[in-house]
């Protein structure tokens, strides 16, 4: 495929975005949002509103009510809040209804006809078209953070470019469920049923999600109470010939479990479920991706803190104070993290969730080769 | 030097469906068209002619035979840069103007935007669209997304281009301007493939021409050999004579009949029968002209008779 083809495909996919009336009503509520950011502004000493200030004395709250360190604070939970969880929640969905006609649309009757007997491959095409969904969805991503990035930097001081990792996060988000989208559109070549079915889909992937963080949950906060209620005793070095002569002596006598299918029945869905859990992609983990992009390592500032903790507890111990014990980590806390084992590993996430996007848009190319128009 | 054909297939057969329900669309069709001709393709509704074009333009794979356009084998990209394709009821992209269709499948065609850019416009006059070249496409009506389709089938100067009804939808000064654009592309040599229900249109256009019925080819020839007529007569009498139809009707296929003439379609003996009819009736005969058949008469005769034989 030649620079000449892939600027034609591309001019196409970006004519198809401008043309789509919810990405122009998108569109409008992005500018209008980026226009807020510009016209309501903080300072350490003052809100100001266009070009109008209010110390905050005037308001009556106190002077220097929002620091720099509460600004930040502030700006990081509206990151989350709006642009990872609403934006990446209700935007994405209003993205997909409107990007999920895109393929059925190419494959209609006469449209196939004029485009696939063009010298272009039909893999190229489907891929122009995947594009033009994640064009779409990158324009709008781009100019809302980027937009609230520049706002926020002129009339709250921020500092740094942490909010900027949002926009590439968002498209990642949608990227990985398009790609079913458009499986569901070439297989059905109807605009309806990949809509309806990106719905589906959408909620079947939350649900199995939701299911194993559910058991996960449960599992740790059940293990971490059994250990907090046990005592703890010194235990002497066991004797290697006295455990394995204990362990044969065990399998031995250990009277082997009835089958209870019941049981077995519940312990077959939940291998099903985490298998799937770890197929399907996780777009519900964006968010958290965004958290450890912007705050680096968590189990670093964990170590961290547990740092000036004990240091704190010497200078008690020092003083003839008796030592705090330390605190424990909250129940169900088996968030991602960077270094994370693999259930939890933000690296396996992506990869996983990328491994499904790649491996549902090959199936779809492979489906679009074999279909006689 | 022999030149390459433009189109070459044998023994095509396409089926739909599998088992005992399968469909034959194409049934071991045989055809070579030699470069610069203007060919028409007809038969009537589920012949094998769309099949037999996306065949052509890698559209329908899973064929068996053999199927070459412009010497390579079809289905690579190649050969496919120098064809234009007008399908039958097609739809172009509604989020783009005319001037916006012209490029992008210029472009696909690996035509430069600067190159199209020079020709645009003169397509765009061509087939009465300069007007609303930077309106949308969902704006038009049939009649011009038709004519539009016709351009984007040229757009890249091709050397054979597959016209599917190129008159569908169009009004009669726009079938005027299709007939001039195709009279022109036979000019400069370009290999047309006319597939069309309008035979009279065939017949003013095309100089080749296949007639195809259940997948199979009845008939293939020039234009002239195909309405020579054989045995296509037309009997004129001295004077008014009541009912010559019925009483020449045993002699062969009458066409056409008047007071004083009968047009009719026989063999040498059906002639002589006709000829001892008519003076055996004490009717003079004044003249017997051959008489040239017009494509739908011929059109109707092969594909009645063989709607009249075996069933599928």
């Amino acid at each position: 495929m030649n620079g000449t083809v892939l600027r034609a495909l591309f001019i196409d996919a970006y004519q198809q975005v401008l043309d789509n009336w919810v990405f122009r009503i998108l569109a409008v509520l992005v500018f209008g949002t980026v226009a807020f950011s510009f016209a309501v502004g903080a300072s350490p000493d003052f809100i100001s509103i266009l070009w109008l200030r209010y110390p905050y004395a005037e308001l009556g709250f106190e002077a220097n009510m929002l620091p720099g360190e509460a600004r930040r604070e502030l700006l990081q939970g509206l990151q989350s809040l709006f642009i990872d969880n609403v934006v990446g929640t209700f935007g994405l969905l209003g993205c997909l209804a409107a990007t999920s006609f895109f393929v059925p649309q190419m494959l209609e009757r006469g449209a196939a006809d004029t485009l696939f007997s063009k010298p272009v491959s039909r893999i190229a095409l489907l891929t122009a078209r995947y594009a033009a969904g994640l064009l779409f969805v990158g324009l709008l991503a781009v100019a809302l953070v980027g937009g609230l990035f520049l706002g926020l930097k002129a009339r709250w001081g921020l500092e740094g470019t942490d909010l900027l990792w949002s926009a590439p996060v968002l498209v990642y988000r949608y990227a990985i469920v398009y790609s079913a989208t458009v499986l569901i559109g070439v297989l059905t070549r109807s605009s309806v049923a990949a809509l309806l079915g990106s719905f589906l889909f959408l909620g079947f992937n939350g649900c199995v999600h939701g299911a194993w963080e559910v058991r996960e949950f449960t599992v740790n906060a059940r293990s971490q109470m059994e250990a907090s209620a046990r005592p703890v005793e010194p235990q002497p070095e066991p004797d290697p010939v006295e455990e394995a002569q204990a362990a044969a002596e065990a399998a031995d006598t250990e009277p082997e479990s009835p089958p209870d299918e019941g049981l077995s029945l519940v312990r077959g869905l939940w291998k099903a479920v985490t298998v799937a859990h770890f197929v399907l992609p996780k777009p519900g983990e964006a968010p958290r991706i965004v958290e450890l992009l912007t705050d680096g390592d968590p189990d670093a500032a964990d170590a961290q803190k547990r740092a000036e903790f004990d240091a704190k507890n010497a200078e008690r111990v020092a003083k003839g104070f008796r030592p705090r014990s330390p605190p424990k980590p909250p129940p169900g806390d088996f968030r991602l993290r960077w270094g994370g084992p693999w259930p939890r590993n933000a690296y396996v996430s992506i990869a996983t969730s990328l491994g499904f996007a790649l491996a549902v848009f090959l199936a779809a190319a492979w489906r679009l080769s074999r279909i006689r128009f | 030097m022999k030149q390459t054909p433009a189109v070459s297939v044998q023994d095509l057969v396409v089926r739909y469906g599998k088992g005992k329900t399968a469909v034959r669309a194409l049934d071991g069709v045989s055809l070579t068209i030699e470069p610069g001709r203007v060919f028409g393709l007809l038969g009537p509704n589920g012949a094998g002619k769309t099949t037999l074009v996306k065949v052509l333009l890698g559209l329908v794979g899973g064929f068996e035979g053999r199927a070459e356009l412009l010497g390579e084998p079809v289905g690579r990209a190649l050969p496919r840069r120098r064809v234009g394709y007008l399908p039958e009821a097609h739809r172009l992209p509604g989020y783009l103007t005319a001037w916006q269709v012209l490029e992008l499948f210029g472009m696909l065609c690996g035509r430069e935007r600067a190159w199209l850019q020079q020709r645009i416009p003169g397509w765009l006059d061509r087939v009465g669209m300069r007007e609303a070249a930077h309106r949308k496409v969902k704006q038009y009506s049939k009649g011009m997304q038709q004519r539009l389709g016709l351009a984007q089938a040229l757009v890249h100067e091709p050397d054979v281009v597959f016209l599917d009804e190129p008159t569908d939808g169009v009004d009669p000064i726009g079938r005027a301007a299709v007939r001039e654009v195709i009279a022109e592309l036979k000019r400069k040599g370009t290999t047309v493939f006319l597939n069309s229900h309008l035979l009279m249109e065939v017949e003013q256009m095309c100089d080749h021409v296949v007639i195809l019925n259940r997948g199979r080819i009845l008939r293939e020839g020039s234009l002239e050999e195909m309405t020579r007529g054989a045995g296509a007569v037309r009997i004129e009498i001295g004077r008014d004579a009541a009912d010559l139809a019925g009483k020449l009707a045993k002699c062969g296929q009458v066409t056409d009949s008047g007071p004083r003439h009968v047009d009719l379609i026989a063999d040498e003996q059906g002639l002589g029968a006709a000829i001892d009819k008519l003076r055996a009736e004490g009717l003079s005969i004044r003249a017997i002209t051959p008489r040239k058949l017009t494509l739908e008469q011929v059109f109707i005769d092969l594909v009645g008779a063989q709607e009249g034989s075996a069933p599928r």
